[in-house]
């Protein structure tokens, strides 16, 4: 399986609402099944609500019943407030212990291979130091049946707050997501699925965690040659002598003026080129929709470029295509032929299209934040005087293009966002908690 | 068994089916992909010894190596016409690549290996080719209409020039007919003797002694030698025929020549000689095209156009020819059909009729990674692919917002009654009568973008599009769009019978209009959808590859799909479609796929019924919601949980069912699955505190 949930369906996985004492029957139903199957698990662990269900997993939220018996480094939470609560206050925590320690638990169905519950439990295990990072903080199995047990992160759902984010709230939300990206990016790791459900931020906080790793694997999984690892000479070389250039050459024409409209066979015998297309609709790198065979840590920036689009225009989610041709398209629509063209070929693909809407030199990304936003731009916006970008807005409109760079070599790494103005200024100029975020880092 | 193929090629170096000598091909009948031709032809080529490339001259139009060699000649020939001093380096330069190419043509593929160096002597050849091509003035004799256009446009990209009519300007003439020979044009070095008209003429009288007198009875048949000038063909006949046919031909061309026959166009070829014009035979000119655009010769051997039909029935159990057979195929799409053999040709090959997009690999060697076919809309904002749209704050700009339109339109109209009577006299000036609900319409957003006073939100977003319809103009149409009636009065009519309310009850149900609606349908039914056509089968396995461990792509989706459904209320996630189904939905949708009828029809529906979704949304969430509730009982009862498990390699029409069965018992019960798993669990164990 390589689909991850669509951003749409998932607010069970960003599942923020305390009400957890309006449970459905169903729901109730569903976790009696699971206590019974798994043996032992109501010892430690009281279900209290389902909280969201992901491609391979129901996740709960639980009372960690033995809470006090462990060490419980992960505890990100009790650690802050121990540290800034004054004595007295810490005596009034401990008169609130009742207050029940919560813990997520993923339930991995019962149908995932063994292989594949490996890779993500010791993807996470590798990446138990990472800030930023959901820890692991155990996991069992009783025959077929294995689950892991992860903090209870208390965060917003995105979709609550993602119209009224302002630029500062946007440092905060990429330094802490880049800070996530750069620690699985330093292990090797593409996560493959990075979109709002799967990390959960709390904007009072300005921290978030990455979680779910199902889809993550280690850079050069199962990757072979791609054109885009030839250097740029060779890659060009390559190109030009390929069939289509010459094709092209023959007919005297360039790709922008060819009017050839292009037949298939109706029967194909040829191998279908396979690649990794692991991730979530609107979220796929163009190197996935081109199905390039040696994917980078750099599909997970462009992932986390389509989360600043989305906050910039105010529109969630910004793409959202049925399957992968529509999402190239989408980003046809953005970009334009010509560098969907150059992009395309970096991994030997020819890309065509007849598609009026698809314009030879695209959108530029000032503009259609101004346009989503329902702001003037262009001549219209000198006409009436109207205000373009805020300096802010086109700082971080300069962010998100470097994460939109089509050429993933060229792309922003996780450590070079972190370097980026755009997230270096966040915390500058503003007041009270937020300054210690400058401070403490 | 390409060996066995070869050998009779190997006798003939001008092979017959030579996919460049395009009007020949016409009469003939092709036997075998020309593919093997084209490797063949140079397997077929006597070793391209230095002495003979230096001693130049041989038959026009001989092999690819000679082709080559000519071509080389070609230029010296040029510089001494233009005057122009060669460097002595430069001149070894393309000695140097003649050579190669030639040494190349003989090792055909063994030549790959051949250095970068022989490479960067070959591109130098091009560069000089390419930098004296301008001056080349063509004139194309005796060739077909459509294969004159297409060299025309060739050389024009070089910057050379085409002459409709014979004259003094020409310097080269390419032919298809048997071209009269060259007198000694060269010396042995291949830089004294001129090509000038007064040398040529001299030579010349030479010429007729070595005709063999034998061969003079043949004068007695002019017919005979006419078929052989106009049958091309015969260039390729063996190495005896052809040279008495060459001799043939001279004995003719002298023949005219005494008679004086200037009407004869044999004339022109040996005008063109005295002239001191290049002649070249068109599969010449082809080769010599094509080496020009090529980067690798000697990667590319072959850029020729083949029959489709060889290409495409090939063996592919030849995983070798695969990768040839894939680019001849590509070729031939780009270049159309090389041969008669339209009719097998088309049908085996489907061409783009709407809007397409079309991504594919550079190469041709593994099926294209995307195809679709739109249907051409009438107005571009009517089409089917992602685009651009009007929406109202915080919605997904690619799906149409039915309720932020029907807003727009509400207050279009405002706009219309205010405004448009104020306006109407002056506009009626300028533009006379305003009939049409979309030029009124916009009309109104000129009327309102002269009064920036009026704007809210709303009206902002418009005419912000507006101001954008010199980039993007669809977008101009888009706002006329509400005003267009016929799409939302029959959406009415589907809705109630159409819909059913489970899905709708999402908060987000309106951002997804498509596939939300279509998940309902089959998915209810409990059944994996059935009617999944080849190319979404296709995709199916492309995508699962690379996921660990084998499985079917929708099988999971379908599953979680079908657990939501039932379960109803778990909100949001009900948007979860098997992917599978939607290309299917997209498919019928985009239209001309092969997506079953039901599935089609379901997709129209589906259009249709996002139109006005919206206002009802609120109701329909309350509906649903106490649907939901009544329906429970029943639900739990059939909640069949269909998927695959990775495990036991197969699918299930029943998860619960399914984990409990013998064999998955037996998997989850046998230690050794879960060794490794176990080792890493081992280290997850969760540290007690120590005790204080």
């Amino acid at each position: 399986m390589d689909e991850s949930k669509d951003p749409l369906e998932e607010s069970g996985g960003t599942h923020s609402d305390e009400s957890d004492d309006e449970i459905d029957d169903y729901v109730i139903e569903d976790m009696q099944k699971f206590q019974d199957s798994f043996k032992g698990i109501t010892r430690r662990y009281r279900l209290i609500n389902r909280i969201g269900e992901g491609t391979f997993s129901t996740v709960y939220k639980a009372e960690d019943l033995h809470y006090d018996a462990y060490q419980n480094d992960w505890d990100v939470e009790a650690k802050e407030n121990a540290k800034w609560s004054s004595p007295s206050s810490r005596r009034r925590m401990f008169a609130h212990r009742q207050k029940p320690h919560c813990v997520a638990i993923k339930k991995i169905y019962a149908t995932s291979s063994p292989g594949r519950i490996l890779n993500e439990l010791e993807l996470l295990h590798d990446l138990r130091d990472s800030t930023s990072v959901c820890p692991l903080i155990t996991a069992f199995r009783h025959q077929d049946q294995v689950i892991a047990v992860l903090p209870y992160f208390q965060h917003r759902d995105f979709r609550e707050y993602f119209r009224d984010f302002t630029i500062s709230d946007m440092r905060h939300y990429f330094h802490s997501l880049f800070t996530a990206l750069k620690a699985v990016h330093d292990h090797n790791i593409l996560h493959r699925d990075i979109k709002p459900t799967n990390f959960l931020y709390s904007p009072t906080h300005a921290r978030g965690v990455l979680v779910d790793f199902g889809l993550a694997e280690r850079q050069g999984t199962d990757a072979h040659f791609c054109t885009c690892q030839l250097d740029p000479r060779d890659r060009q070389y390559a190109v030009q002598s390929s069939a289509y250039s010459n094709s092209l050459v023959d007919r005297g024409v360039t790709p922008a003026t060819d009017t050839l409209v292009p037949a298939v066979p109706r029967s194909d015998a040829r191998a279908t080129r396979r690649a990794n297309r692991a991730g979530t609709r609107g979220f796929r790198a163009p190197e996935v929709l081109l199905k390039c065979t040696a994917q980078t840590t750099a599909i997970d920036v462009w992932s986390a470029g389509v989360i600043l689009l989305t906050l910039l225009t105010r529109r969630f989610p910004f793409f959202h295509s049925a399957d992968d041709i529509d999402a190239l398209i989408e980003l046809a629509t953005i970009f334009g032929k010509r560098r969907m063209r150059e992009a395309a070929l970096l991994h030997g693909q020819v890309f065509e299209t007849s598609i009026p809407t698809v314009t030879e030199g695209g959108h530029g990304f000032q503009k259609l934040v101004l346009w989503c936003l329902g702001r003037p731009s262009g001549s219209e916006r000198v006409a009436k005087g109207g205000a373009g970008l805020s300096k802010e807005e086109l700082e971080a409109v300069t962010f998100m293009q470097e994460c939109f760079e089509l050429n993933p070599e060229k792309r922003i790494t996780a450590d070079q966002a972190l370097a980026h103005p755009f997230i270096m200024k966040r915390g500058v100029g503003e007041e009270g908690e937020d300054e210690m975020d400058v401070v403490t880092t | 068994m390409m060996t066995s193929r070869r050998v009779p090629l190997a006798n003939v170096p001008n092979a017959t089916n030579s996919p460049r000598r395009a009007v020949p091909a016409l009469n003939t009948k092709r036997h075998r992909s020309n593919a093997a031709d084209q490797r063949e032809s140079h397997y077929g080529q006597p070793p391209p010894a230095k002495k003979q490339i230096i001693e130049g001259e041989g038959l026009e139009g001989r092999g690819t190596a000679h082709g080559f060699r000519k071509v080389a000649e070609q230029k010296s020939h040029h510089q001494n016409n233009e005057n122009a001093p060669q460097s002595v380096g430069a001149r070894k330069t393309l000695l140097m690549a003649k050579e190669i190419i030639a040494s190349q043509q003989k090792s055909g593929e063994k030549s790959q290996k051949s250095s970068l160096e022989n490479l960067d002597t070959i591109r130098q050849w091009q560069k000089y080719y390419r930098r004296v091509f301008p001056s080349f003035v063509f004139y194309f004799e005796s060739i077909p209409d459509e294969i004159r256009q297409k060299a025309s446009r060739q050389t024009a990209s070089f910057g050379a020039k085409e002459e409709q009519f014979f004259s003094k300007d020409v310097t080269h003439v390419v032919t298809t007919r048997t071209i009269p020979p060259e007198s000694h044009l060269t010396s042995p070095d291949g830089e004294g003797k001129t090509s000038s008209s007064s040398e040529n003429a001299r030579s010349k009288p030479s010429q007729p002694k070595t005709i063999n007198p034998s061969l003079l009875d043949r004068l007695d048949q002019p017919s005979d030698i006419k078929s052989h000038l106009h049958q091309p063909k015969s260039l390729s006949k063996p190495e005896g025929q052809s040279n008495r046919l060459f001799k043939t031909t001279l004995q003719s061309i002298q023949d005219s020549d005494t008679k004086k026959l200037q009407g004869n166009t044999n004339g022109i070829l040996h005008k063109a000689r005295e002239m001191g014009m290049k002649i070249w035979s068109l599969e010449k000119f082809h080769r010599i095209m094509m080496t020009m655009f090529e980067s690798d010769m000697s990667e590319q051997p072959a850029n020729a156009r083949v029959p489709r039909n060889s290409a495409l029935t090939a063996d592919t159990s030849k995983s070798t020819k695969a990768a040839d057979l894939s680019r001849l195929l590509k070729n031939e799409k780009l270049n159309g059909p090389a041969d008669l053999d339209r009719a097998t040709a088309t049908s085996d090959m489907v061409q783009f009729t709407g809007c397409y997009i079309y991504v594919h690999d550079m190469d041709e060697q593994t099926r294209p990674v995307m195809a679709r076919d739109y249907k051409k809309p009438a107005n571009r904002e009517d089409g089917k692919w992602p685009q651009f749209r009007l929406t109202g704050p915080g919605r997904c700009p690619f799906v149409e917002d039915t309720a932020h339109l029907k807003k727009l339109q509400m207050q279009d109209k405002k706009l219309q009654d205010i405004k448009f009577q104020e306006q109407r006299a002056a506009l009626a000036k300028s533009k006379g009568e305003v009939p049409l609900h979309r030029t009124r319409a916009a009309t109104a957003i000129e009327a309102a973008r002269a009064q920036p006073a009026a704007e809210t939100q709303e009206k902002r977003a418009l005419t912000e599009i507006d101001s954008n319809v010199s980039s993007r103009p669809s977008t101009a149409t888009t706002t006329s769009k509400p005003l267009e009636p016929p799409k939302l009065i029959p959406a009415k009519r589907t809705n109630s019978e159409v819909a059913p309310p489970i899905l709708f009850g999402s908060a987000q149900a309106s951002l997804r209009s498509l596939p939300r609606f279509a998940g309902g349908e089959p998915v209810a039914s409990g059944v994996q959808p059935s009617n999944v056509t080849s190319a979404i089968r296709s995709q199916m396995i492309s995508s699962t590859a690379a996921a660990p461990g084998a499985m079917t792509n929708s099988s999971r989706e379908v599953h979680k799909l079908q657990r939501k459904v039932l379960e109803r209320n778990s909100g949001p996630s009900a948007n979860s479609m098997p992917s599978s189904y939607m290309n299917d939905v997209r498919a019928a949708i985009n239209a001309d796929m092969p997506a079953t009828r039901a599935a089609a029809r379901k997709a129209k529906e589906t259009i249709t019924r996002v139109h006005e979704d919206d206002a009802d949304e609120e109701n329909e969430r309350r509906q649903t919601k106490q649907g939901g509730k009544k329906k429970k009982d029943q639900a739990a009862e059939k909640d069949l949980k269909p998927g695959y498990c990775e495990n036991c390699r197969e699918k299930f029409e029943d998860f619960d069912q399914h984990v409990v069965s013998r064999k998955h018992r037996k998997f989850a019960l046998t230690l050794d699955n879960w060794k490794e798993l176990d080792a890493l669990l081992e280290k997850l164990v969760r540290p007690r505190k120590a005790v204080v």
